[in-house]
């Protein structure tokens, strides 16, 4: 349920969790509209969530117990901030090593004989 | 920056609600999302309600309520992904093991019992178990939801009465019987009503029905394949004819105890006839009421017991000509149906009988000479 403009969604399939995981740890604390917005603008538009996805995910976080929520009100109507609980910030801790490890491997597996330049 | 009116966030609260979302906190995080959508990104002098419309499609595919059963989905069955695939490994598995078991078993080759009790094992406690929680999750209507567990349930219930079976466990042939009747001629037309009147399904559900009702019906049928009633009859025949034969020996043996130079040194060997028989008279008795040689196990026990105190005392009498009882005999006992197990009790009867009849007449005709 992405929308990424440069991306096939099968090649990012899986990384929400982390995405906005790792977006909470670096801002602390985040509501719906600004996480959409700052992936963005951190990928220059070459990724952007698309609603359909990101509250689910963020409701399941919730359930899990990776998230916390915070009730605030914008006029009439209410806003909720998401920040990482302890548990929340041991999970980004694993995501993103699981992350980096993947994309590691598979900078490895598609150029396993670096050349001189080809950095 | 547009300033959302009041009468504006009414009317999206209205329309988010109608569309179907009814999870208040993911209806609050629509209503904030949608609101900061127009305030940042509705140009000076647009008509709100067609910027509203225009801007709603890119929470969806096809309506907005997927945003609410995907969140529903997650939250329900985060395990949703795992469970399908372990569904398939355990199918998977579970096809290898039955197929390899037949073959096994079919050559006689050794691990055939524990190659389909895994096969049965993981059909009926892995892949149907998960199964029905998928198709719970996967069916629209609460009726389907219901009709497909129920059936789901009963195939577990035939799957594990097979295993009971393979294995000789209690209760397996009550399991299998009970199961195929309430699937066949119950779950059947049940499942047939249900969804015949649905254009959409009707022609697969015709077609899985005749199936389900043809299965079931050939499967009951396997149910009795023991003797024609002919065969019994003859069966019962032949027990009673060896029953009655026993007896009349008995009678005429009784009639020998009476002369008084047998009374005395046949005292050990009536003494343990009567016991034999009376424990033989009882387990036939069992078997004939229940139908079945399973309910005389204790019976068998205690008749093995004697059978080899009777034996001793043929060796310590020391004829030849006396027969002793063969114990392998009484173990196949149990594995035996009930006619052929009657036949082999008055078979014993008898033996025994014309053990001792034997024995009076050799006493009889010594003490004569």
């Amino acid at each position: 349920m992405y929308i990424c403009l440069m991306y096939s969604s099968e090649l990012i399939k899986g990384t929400l969790k982390t995405i906005v995981l790792n977006l909470l740890k670096e801002q602390g604390k985040m509501y719906g509209y600004e996480i959409t917005q700052r992936v963005k603008v951190l990928t220059q538009g070459k990724i952007q969530i698309t609603e359909g996805a990101l509250y689910p995910t963020l409701h399941a976080l919730e359930k899990n117990g990776e998230l916390e929520t915070q009730k605030e009100f914008v006029g009439k109507r209410v806003r909720k901030y998401y920040t990482l609980t302890p548990q929340g910030l041991e999970t980004t801790k694993q995501k993103v090593n699981e992350l980096s490890a993947f994309i590691d491997t598979m900078k490895y597996l598609l150029d396993p004989e670096p050349k001189i330049g080809n950095a | 920056m547009h300033n959302i009116t009041d009468e504006q966030l009414s009317f999206m609260r209205a329309d988010i609600k109608s569309r179907g979302i009814e999870i208040q906190d993911l209806h609050d995080n629509l209503i904030d999302h949608i609101c900061c959508i127009v305030e940042n990104e509705m140009k000076q002098g647009e008509d709100f309600e067609t910027f509203y419309r225009a801007a709603l499609p890119r929470f969806f595919r096809e309506e907005l309520k997927e945003i609410q059963i995907e969140t529903v989905n997650l939250l329900r069955y985060k395990n949703y992904y795992q469970m399908k695939k372990t569904m398939h490994l355990s199918g998977l598995a579970t096809v290898i093991f039955t197929t390899l078991g037949a073959v096994l078993k079919t050559m006689h080759l050794p691990g055939a019992g524990i190659t389909i009790f895994l096969g049965g094992f993981l059909f009926s406690l892995v892949f149907l178990p998960l199964l029905i929680a998928i198709k719970f999750k996967d069916e629209e209507s609460k009726v389907d939801k219901v009709v497909i567990s129920v059936g789901l349930v009963l195939a577990i219930l035939l799957s594990m009465g097979m295993i009971f079976k393979l294995m000789h466990w209690p209760y397996a042939t009550f399991l299998l019987k009970y199961t195929t009747i309430v699937f066949t001629f119950l779950y059947v037309p049940v499942y047939f009503f249900s969804r015949v009147k649905r254009p959409a399904i009707r022609f697969n559900t015709i077609v899985n029905s005749v199936l389900m009702m043809a299965c079931g019906g050939i499967f009951y049928s396997l149910f009795d394949l023991s003797y024609s009633h002919e065969f019994k009859k003859q069966m019962k025949a032949d027990h009673i004819y060896l029953h009655e034969n026993a007896n009349r020996i008995i009678s005429s043996n009784e009639r020998l105890y009476l002369m008084e130079s047998a009374a005395g040194e046949g005292i050990n060997l009536h003494h343990l006839s009567q016991q034999l028989n009376q424990d033989i008279e009882l387990i036939s008795s069992i078997v004939e009421e229940k139908n079945s040689t399973a309910n005389a196990n204790q019976g068998f026990s205690v008749l093995k017991k004697r059978v080899i105190s009777y034996n001793k005392e043929l060796q310590v009498l020391g004829l030849p000509e006396l027969q002793p009882i063969e114990l392998k005999e009484v173990d196949v006992f149990e594995k035996l149906n009930t006619e052929l197990a009657m036949i082999m009790l008055a078979r014993l009867q008898q033996q025994i009988a014309v053990n001792e009849n034997y024995y009076l007449i050799t006493l009889l005709s010594t003490s004569r000479h």
